[in-house]
């Protein structure tokens, strides 16, 4: 062994993955990194929110109002759930898309890395990947 | 050479994923392993002796 390393992802940093994992989540969100939008209510009302990566309403649920991800100053991006939404759209939802948004993270890193991907299990509680380097 | 392997567990539940390289040495290792430690804050990491005795043999040349 070369060496050993343990990381925590706890912000949702990279907009392109966030994007991604809430695609493999089955929304097709809008992005306008860096050209925040208002945020729509449930009956299609302005919010005075903006953000920068939009689930339209219409794919959060009915009588839903838009999901956001605003992009603060550090860089991190934070959900906008509105209160009614937020019985469905939770932080075990949350969890979920950190999950799916460090899925994506490690295969993409890997690729960037020039490893190849020989294993990718999902099992109790774990997804164990295995990649190779030429 | 050895073949060079890299094993990443995913902590479904804590959000937190270890890195275990194999084979590597010297920069390519550190190359790779920062590659996957840009993801988040990384919380413990170790060099294991091949990284160290690469890192002696570089500074020595």
């Amino acid at each position: 062994m070369s060496a050993y390393s343990e990381t925590a992802v706890k912000d949702f940093k990279d907009g392109e993955l966030l994007i991604q994992a809430l695609e493999e989540m089955g929304f097709k969100p809008v992005n306008c990194i860096g050209k925040p939008q208002h945020l729509e209510g449930y009956q299609g009302d302005k919010r005075e929110q903006t953000a920068d990566i939009i689930i339209p309403r219409k794919q959060v649920g009915g009588a839903a109002n838009d999901i956001g991800f605003v992009r603060k100053p550090d860089g991190t991006y934070t959900a906008i759930i509105s209160e009614y939404d937020s019985s469905r759209y939770n932080a075990g939802w949350l969890k979920k898309l950190r999950v799916s948004y460090t899925d994506k993270g490690i295969q993409r890193q890997a690729k960037r890395a020039g490893l190849t991907a020989v294993k990718r299990e999902s099992g109790k509680g774990q997804i164990v990947y295995e990649f190779l380097k030429a | 050479m050895a073949q060079r392997k890299v094993k990443v567990v995913l902590n479904t539940d804590t959000c937190e994923f270890s890195v275990d390289l194999t084979g590597f040495q010297g920069k390519g290792c550190a190359d790779v392993s920062r590659m996957f430690e840009n993801l988040g804050q990384v919380t413990k990491s170790q060099k294991k002796p091949e990284f160290k005795q690469e890192t002696i043999n570089l500074i020595r040349k």
